[in-house]
């Protein structure tokens, strides 16, 4: 594996995102990506690209999102462009902060059943960042890659 | 259908027909677990090993389904793939739910 650059774009159902999760994982195992777990990379892009359906577009079809992978032997790094509203502030601001997932001792009632999205992209990936530039938001995702065995 | 119930001495086996438990799916699992209980069950076991992949909308939808049995009643997964269990355990809901590798196993604890 040495280095590159693949590019999906899916309209903006909820029904197209299997299709890029499965894209992802089949090219992370045909990759033979050192640390990047198949299934933890297929997780983080559909985490990202349902954000992007539900927050900017609304869940209203008929947009794009942009799925990029640029990878080397380094870092398998991912961008998801949508162009729809920008991302709440409550779920960006969360990028700048620690992990903490709920406690599951406290009472049943309080558990959230939503909103674990985010802290999971940030729990899988090594770097989770937003950027909002004209009208096109950026979510960039970061894996460190260890060398790959032969 | 993404779902299939079988009852067993008092307890509905939901089985998730679908291979990917996600945002389409989510809904129809919370709507399946409401239904279940509103016929007087509330001992559920939830059946994921036709399931490979689940978001957090999957989630969601599985901590609702824990929460409608209420602290009366019983909940609780088996057949679990590892990408399954990876996102239990990044949430700690690994620590929450009652988990068991098999059906079989999972309905002989139930019933003991």
């Amino acid at each position: 594996m040495d280095s590159g650059k693949i590019n999906l774009s899916i309209d903006s159902d909820m029904r197209q995102v299997q299709h890029v999760g499965e894209a992802v994982r089949c090219l992370c195992k045909h990759l033979e990506l050192a640390d990047a777990k198949p299934s933890s990379v297929e997780l983080a892009v559909v985490e990202a690209v349902n954000n992007s359906i539900e927050h900017a577009y609304r869940l209203q079809s008929g947009n794009t999102v942009d799925v990029d992978f640029e990878y080397d032997t380094d870092s398998l790094n991912i961008k998801i462009r949508d162009y729809g509203m920008p991302m709440p502030t409550s779920i960006a601001d969360l990028f700048a902060e620690d992990v903490s997932m709920p406690d599951t001792s406290v009472d049943l009632d309080g558990l959230p059943v939503s909103g674990w999205g985010m802290q999971l992209l940030k729990s899988i990936c090594d770097d989770v960042s937003y950027n909002r530039i004209q009208s096109c938001n950026t979510l960039s995702l970061s894996f460190k890659l260890s060398s790959v065995s032969a | 259908m993404s779902f299939e119930t079988e009852i067993k001495n008092d307890i509905a086996v939901l089985t998730v027909t679908a291979g990917r438990l996600d945002a389409n799916v989510a809904p129809d699992l919370k709507q399946a677990v409401s239904d279940i209980v509103d016929g007087g069950i509330s001992r559920i076991m939830l059946d994921l090993k036709q399931v490979q992949f689940m978001d957090s909308s999957g989630l969601g939808a599985v901590i609702s389904s824990f929460k409608l049995t209420g602290q009366k009643g019983e909940f609780v997964i088996c057949n679990m793939n590892d990408a399954v269990q990876e996102i239990l355990t990044l949430t700690h809901m690994d620590r929450l739910f009652q988990i068991y590798p098999n059906a079989e196993e999972g309905l002989q604890k139930m019933c003991a």
